[in-house]
């Protein structure tokens, strides 16, 4: 009897949290599309880009520490996040100070996918996954370019404390995970009877760490620091993977799929990114 | 205090309980990042180590609920590598709190049997002192036969140590039976402490903070993560029930990213000849070594 009785409350159970999962879906459609709508139709492009510009400045007076290394995080589910809400989130990182910001994008080409070298329109002289935001003129290419050829971190701009007007941006892909660590595991099996190798194995693990560390930062292409912040798009919250050697100590907040994305959005994420506090381990 | 705690459901948690068995879908496999011990400690203005004391005790509860609700592993975060970083005084308040665990558990193995639990200590436990790893060892090896509920305590862990451990293995032990195309994230993945066991299905934080500290950064990629507001020493049945139910919600949204995960994983494994006989054979070196070490961990 109270099996059925329990069986029967768990049916409801489902039920119930399947219709509000139903209702919830629906009310976040719904408020896009009338924040959305209401947002564009009683605002001006200049009035809306002075809103943005005043929400971000106070939100950058309020923040104690403001992340060095941006990661999005775009479930494959994901219907919400396009180009446009993408560039608004890089003009957004832009202004508060953020010096690379990164993209991991799940969803496949037909799915919505987001291409960072479409979205800055690189020439072929840009290769690789490593862009910059604003995206460089073609003319005033050379002038910026850093003369050793290296791809600069994005410091030097943010070198007086002031935000840089230009950050680097990093398209990750699945393959940067798991894959990467398998690749330069083969590397090193590969050399395995160097000396270089050889001396590695000798001494504590921590130098085996350390040169993982960095033979993986050679082959991902930047030499960012590791991500301190993510925004994850999805319904759920899960690392879909994202760089497992390099996102230990990332804070994760979670932005429902559906939902409105805009400068309040952002601001509050980082405003909680700021109230938390790393320990490191002490 | 045992490491599965008499815990007393109340009418209400055990209709609760049956309830959330009669839906199904419970996870495989639950981690817990056990954080807000020395916070809980701060609170109630008492000593430190009788804040990890209390989440000891909290760890036990925990372990009875995941018994009963039918989860098969457990894995818990307990001492971190970047731990060591903290004062001497409560690292060392650690150990012994460790020891005497370990000590307790070994006295009641035959409970433990009963259940079938078996306890299985991942991370660098030679990091320890002498003594704990001993402990640990004989602690694995008395339980090592036992598979209804498995229980993972993440000690001396972190995730880029492991991940290390695992590189390290290969080029130490692959010498005589791999070729370099062996080498997949398939080959790693079998290489982690946690060899014999599938990736956690839920990740459950404590305490607040939504990041993962270094914890299993390799396995949870197609885990649902929890984070919860609640101190580890606070947490009570209904929270873990709410863990359970955000897992029977948002599991069904991840299903086909899981699938897809598999499946390249399968492919994978075909593609680098994992499942030949020169990989499968320095797969059984690992486990023979590891054992190994375990006995001579025991009879030191």
């Amino acid at each position: 009897m109270i099996e059925v009785l329990c069986l029967l409350l768990g049916r409801i159970l489902l039920l119930l949290v399947g219709g509000y999962e139903l209702i919830w879906r629906l009310r976040e459609r719904l408020n896009a599309l009338v924040v959305r709508w209401s947002y564009d139709l009683w605002r001006s492009g200049m009035a809306r880009e002075l809103h943005e510009r005043r929400v971000l400045a106070d939100c950058r007076s309020q923040l104690t520490k403001t992340p060095q290394h941006l990661v999005l995080v775009i479930s494959p589910m994901d219907t919400g996040v396009d180009a446009v809400l993408v560039r608004k989130i890089f003009d957004f990182a832009l202004d508060v100070g953020i010096k690379h910001v990164s993209l991991y994008d799940r969803r496949s080409k037909d799915h919505g996918y987001v291409d960072l070298a479409e979205i800055c329109s690189t020439t072929s002289e840009e290769q690789g996954s490593c862009f910059k935001w604003p995206p460089i003129p073609s003319a005033s290419k050379s002038e910026t370019q850093p003369k050793n050829g290296q791809k600069t971190n994005g410091y030097v701009n943010g070198a007086n404390g002031s935000h840089s007007p230009q950050f680097q941006l990093y398209q990750i892909s699945a393959s940067d995970g798991h894959a990467l660590i398998a690749d330069v595991c083969r590397e090193l099996y590969e050399g395995r009877e160097t000396p270089a190798v050889q001396n590695l194995l000798k001494q504590k693990r921590e130098a085996l760490t350390e040169q993982i560390t960095g033979m993986l930062n050679k082959r991902l292409g930047f030499e960012a620091p590791e991500p301190d912040l993510g925004i994850i798009f999805a319904r759920q919250t899960c690392t879909y993977g994202l760089l497992p050697w390099h996102a230990r100590f990332t804070e994760f907040h979670t932005h429902p799929s559906g939902r409105h994305f805009d400068v309040e959005t952002f601001a509050n994420i980082l405003s909680k990114y700021s109230r938390c506090e790393q320990r490191w381990g002490t | 205090m045992s490491w599965v705690s008499d815990y007393k459901y109340t009418w209400a948690e055990q209709l609760a309980m049956r309830t959330l068995r009669a839906c199904g879908h419970i996870p495989n496999h639950v981690a817990f990042v056990m954080d807000g011990n020395r916070r809980f400690a701060r609170s109630q203005q008492i000593d430190k180590i009788e804040g990890h004391s209390r989440g000891f005790e909290k760890l036990a509860d925990c372990l009875r609920w995941c018994l009963d609700a039918g989860v098969r592993e457990v894995t818990t975060f307990a001492f971190s590598i970047e731990n060591f970083k903290r004062s001497n005084e409560e690292v060392e308040g650690l150990f012994n709190l460790a020891r005497e665990k370990f000590a307790r558990l070994l006295e009641e193995t035959t409970r433990l049997n009963e259940h079938g639990i078996r306890i299985r200590v991942i991370g660098n436990i030679e990091l320890l002192p002498l003594d704990l790893q001993k402990l640990v060892a004989s602690a694995m090896l008395s339980t090592e036969r036992n598979d209804k509920l498995f229980l993972n305590v993440a000690f001396a862990y972190t995730s880029r140590d492991e991940i290390t451990q695992a590189v390290e293995t290969v080029l130490r032990h692959g010498s005589q039976d791999l070729a370099a195309e062996d080498i997949s994230e398939r080959l790693l993945e079998e290489c982690l402490y946690t060899r014999h066991s599938p990736p956690p299905d839920l990740v459950f934080r404590t305490s607040g903070e939504t990041r993962l500290s270094d914890f299993m950064m390799w396995q949870l990629s197609t885990s649902v993560l929890y984070f919860s507001n609640v101190l580890w020493p606070q947490i009570t049945f209904w929270h873990f029930l709410a863990s359970l139910l955000a897992y029977q919600r948002d599991r069904w949204q991840l299903e086909d990213f899981r699938r897809t995960e598999r499946m390249h994983s399968y492919q994978l494994a075909k593609t680098s000849d994992f499942y030949s006989e020169r990989v499968q054979k320095f797969l059984a070196t690992i486990d023979e070594d590891r054992r190994k070490l375990l006995v001579r961990l025991a009879a030191n």
